[in-house]
């Protein structure tokens, strides 16, 4: 009979940030090693707490299911002589599967060709007590742990130290040793609330008895609480709180029984940037923030404590205490701070180091400066407020506060420069030139901010390259792909009609020192260039765009990421047009019948008096219509259209094919049809290389 | 512990008294802690304090010598080299922490970018790599008195092999 299994892992507080990452590990190893011996169940649970990783299979069988092998031997005629005595061939059969000589001739069967000696064996299942022991050692094995621990006198490593190990299937212990541990059905409650062992019955009962000892032990139901708590209590409070998803998880996974508490800050704090104040409270304090109906911070937090107080006016006294000399470091920052403007902050930038070959953040700002003014006329931003917003874009590195909150790059640049008395536009665009910062972030939105985030990382993107150091699979540490990602997305939102081409020359050319670059500057432009248009492929992917459709465009060297972002999305309409099946497979019949001609001259005209055949003279009557429709579509970058109107050659196409021998014996006739079908491809290639399509098919 | 694997593992425990005194007095600054009742009356923290928190800010920030801080810290550097070359870990440690010191002033007075304080942190920690390989060296050629002998039988037949 079937019985529920359940395995808790008593550990001193887990790391709160990967408590659900080995939650979820933790239970699919487990699944995976019980599937992996044909074991059936029904539901798997997983609990975590910052105590304890445990899960529960219901219903897990008691027994592997036995195992029957059958090996084949030689046929009856090789194993046994006329007089019927086994032959050296059926002597090794019958050792290797361990059998007496004298019992062969009662193993012949039939394989449904003839007849051959056949050992049959059956393997008894297993005891599932017998081998969850090593499942479970197995599953901690494997857990995605960056750097074990150890602890005390013990060889034993595991994440945090192990304390006690509880296994039962049905109500029996699982008697094994793990991690060291004599397994028992011995848990522990909360730390404080319930600190004696509690006995688990079963399975089925250990949330429930957790729960009478003060313990949550149900990730999901924790967080669900917390969240309500917290919301409830700002509402009190005449607010709502703001409720991170990363931040629910860690507090979450810091709690065993949570208790949602409103604690207060003075007001005077509130001349700090709010990003600050939050930053602070978040960070070190785990504390959710809450705001006004305007959207305007209120001087109150929200802290979750991990026990039911019977005075919890002191546990929020405590906490009071603690953030108030925090924020005060805050304001002293942001007084400090601006006691200085970024104008004079960027001369401390020099003794900076960006990159030991690139030189100082303050070349750094020197170069980006110049090539955003460079580009603001392909960008539609004003010259002089691009060059500003470049020379004090790295001002505010070295300011108290940026030191103390690595987060507010930009942020308080912004601030700062408001301050300062600095245009609106500049102070804005040294917050937007960080943006997007992960995927799914939010782009820069003015000229100036467009700007300054594309020259930022071009500048980047053309020094490390030109340096000879590359990103590689795993060693990206300027973060250039996702410098790349951001590039392209700026630039295909805002419909930037910008040559990357030239852009990267741009950049290349405010090196001055361009000794250390190991490079000729065409080869790196190319290189770049190479690098950046590649992250459109992941993009593409993402978006469930076939990978032909974007090679059928990158097979045209472009480099305007504009462009080929119009081509790709044309093409991939296309493709999911009726004719594009044939239309591809036509192309590329073409494409392999035009790459044999050796002597067939580009662009040669087609000759009117030459074409004989019906079939011929529709498809060039066709030809010609079309390229007259196609070219102010092209002239528009409406390349959808232009592959709708292409898209009438189906039929015309295919009748040429059927009707028409391209190969004629008529030497002239011949090169005459090997013109047409020139023509044919030079107008798909005006777009995209669609023979690259058939792949797909 | 200073890239030496330890077993059995050392524990550590780091309490602030003035910290745990605030909570039992019930005081919001560390200045408004009872100190003592002295026959003058109440002496507080600040009272006794303040002034050289005052003075070692005012250093610690503005007035320590860079230049010659600079200078300290190579010194140490090699004095802690020097003297494990002559089997002295424990004056050679002396060194470390006071290179240690050296370089925490000078981050504080923010002489150090952010490229180089990498470098300076990497130098102090191979510092205490070589001291405490030092020490162990020092501890194994005495038998390691103090561990059980087991363990230090273990350990000897592990440097031995290690030697090998």
């Amino acid at each position: 009979m079937s019985s529920d299994f359940l395995v808790e892992i008593g550990t001193e507080e887990l790391p709160p940030k990967s408590l659900l990452n080995l939650s979820e590990a933790f239970r699919e190893e487990i699944v995976n090693r019980l599937s992996g011996l044909k074991l059936n169940f029904g539901t798997v649970s997983s609990f975590a707490s910052p105590r304890r990783l445990a899960v529960v299979v219901r219903a897990l069988d008691p027994m592997t299911p036995g195992q029957e092998t059958i090996n084949w031997g030689p046929p009856k005629s090789v194993a046994f002589d006329q007089t019927g005595i086994p032959t050296r061939a059926a002597q090794a059969f019958a050792e290797k599967n361990n059998c007496p000589l004298a019992a062969l001739a009662e193993m012949i069967e039939h394989d449904g060709k003839q007849e051959k000696l056949c050992h049959r064996a059956s393997q008894p299942g297993q005891s599932t007590t017998a081998l969850l022991g090593d499942i479970v050692s197995g599953a901690l094995a494997a857990l995605p742990i960056p750097k074990r621990m150890r602890w005390g006198t013990r060889r034993e490593e595991f994440v945090r130290p192990v304390h006690w190990i509880v296994m039962l299937f049905g109500n029996d212990v699982v008697n094994t040793q793990i991690m060291g541990l004599p397994t028992g059905n011995r848990s522990r409650g909360h730390r404080f609330h319930a600190p004696n062992d509690i006995v688990i019955d079963s399975p089925a009962s250990y949330c429930q008895q957790l729960k009478q000892a003060y313990v949550l032990a149900d990730f999901d139901e924790r967080r669900h609480l917390i969240r309500e708590g917290v919301h409830a209590a700002a509402k009190k409070a005449g607010g709502h709180a703001a409720i991170d998803d990363d931040l629910l998880n860690e507090v979450t996974a810091l709690n065993e029984w949570p208790v949602p508490l409103v604690g207060h800050f003075e007001a005077r704090f509130l001349d700090v940037p709010a990003e600050a104040l939050i930053s602070s409270m978040k960070s070190h304090q785990k504390y959710f923030h809450v705001l006004d109906n305007s959207g305007k911070l209120m001087p109150l937090f929200i802290t979750v404590a991990n026990i039911e107080s019977t005075d919890p006016e002191q546990v929020i006294r405590g906490n009071e205490r603690v953030i108030r000399p925090r924020l005060s470091d805050a304001a002293f920052f942001y007084e400090t701070d601006r006691q200085t403007t970024l104008a004079q902050q960027r001369e401390s930038l020099r003794s900076i180091v960006f990159q030991a070959k690139l030189g100082s953040l303050f070349d750094k700002t020197e170069r980006v400066a110049s090539l955003a003014r460079a580009l603001s006329e392909t960008t539609g931003a004003d010259g002089a407020l691009v060059f500003r917003a470049g020379e004090l874009s790295k001002s505010d590195l070295v300011s108290e506060m940026v030191g103390e909150f690595d987060d507010l790059q930009g942020t308080m640049g912004r601030y700062y420069a408001m301050h300062d008395g600095e245009d609106p536009e500049v102070a804005n665009a040294l917050f937007e030139q960080y943006l997007p910062r992960f995927a799914g972030d939010v782009i820069p939105t003015t000229r100036t901010g467009i700007t300054l985030a594309i020259a930022d990382r071009l500048d980047t993107l053309v020094g490390i390259f030109g340096i000879g150091q590359p990103p590689s699979g795993s060693k990206d540490p300027f973060a250039l792909r996702r410098a790349s990602l951001g590039v392209l997305r700026i630039i295909v939102e805002h419909n930037i009609d910008i040559d990357l081409r030239i852009a990267l020359n741009l950049a290349l050319t405010q090196h001055i020192d361009t000794s250390t670059l190991v490079e000729s500057a065409d080869h790196i432009t190319k290189q770049v260039l190479t690098y950046m248009l590649d992250r459109f492929k992941g993009r593409y992917e993402d978006e469930h765009i076939p990978a032909e459709v974007f090679q059928s465009v990158a097979a045209q060297q472009l480099s305007n990421p504009l462009d080929i972002h119009l081509r790709v999305m044309a093409v991939h309409a296309f493709n999911q047009l009726p004719e594009a099946e044939a239309l591809a497979a036509a192309n590329k019949r073409v494409s392999n019948i035009l790459s044999k001609q050796t002597d067939l001259p580009d662009g040669r005209d087609v000759n009117p008096a030459l074409l004989v055949e019906p079939a011929e003279q529709t498809l060039a009557t066709t030809l010609a219509a079309l390229t007259g429709a196609v070219s102010p579509l092209l002239e528009a970058r409406d390349y959808t259209s232009a592959l709708k109107e292409l898209a009438k050659l189906r039929d015309p196409v295919d009748q040429f094919f059927d009707e028409v021998m391209v190969m004629a014996e008529q030497s002239e006739i011949r090169m005459n049809r090997l013109a047409l079908l020139q023509k044919l491809q030079a107008l798909f290639l005006n777009i995209a290389d669609i023979s690259l399509l058939v792949t797909a098919k | 512990m200073g890239g030496l694997e330890c077993f059995p593992v050392t524990g550590e425990i780091t309490y602030g008294l003035e910290r745990i005194a605030m909570y039992l007095q019930g005081v919001d600054s560390i200045y408004d802690l009872v100190w003592t009742e002295g026959p003058e009356g109440r002496v507080t923290y600040g009272d006794v304090f303040h002034q050289n928190e005052v003075e070692m800010s005012a250093f610690n920030f503005n007035e320590a010598n860079v230049d010659f801080l600079f200078h300290s810290f190579d010194v140490y550097e090699s004095e802690s080299q020097r003297l494990i070359e002559k089997g002295l870990p424990l004056p050679a440690y002396e060194m470390v922490m006071k290179a240690s010191h050296a370089f925490n002033l000078l981050d504080a007075r923010h002489a150090i970018s952010v490229t180089e304080r990498q470098r300076f942190i990497l130098r102090v920690r191979t510092l205490a790599r070589a001291v405490a390989q030092a020490y162990f060296n020092s501890r194994l050629a005495l038998g390691f008195p103090l561990a059980p002998p087991a363990l230090a039988n273990h350990v000897k037949q592990l440097a031995a092999e290690a030697q090998t």
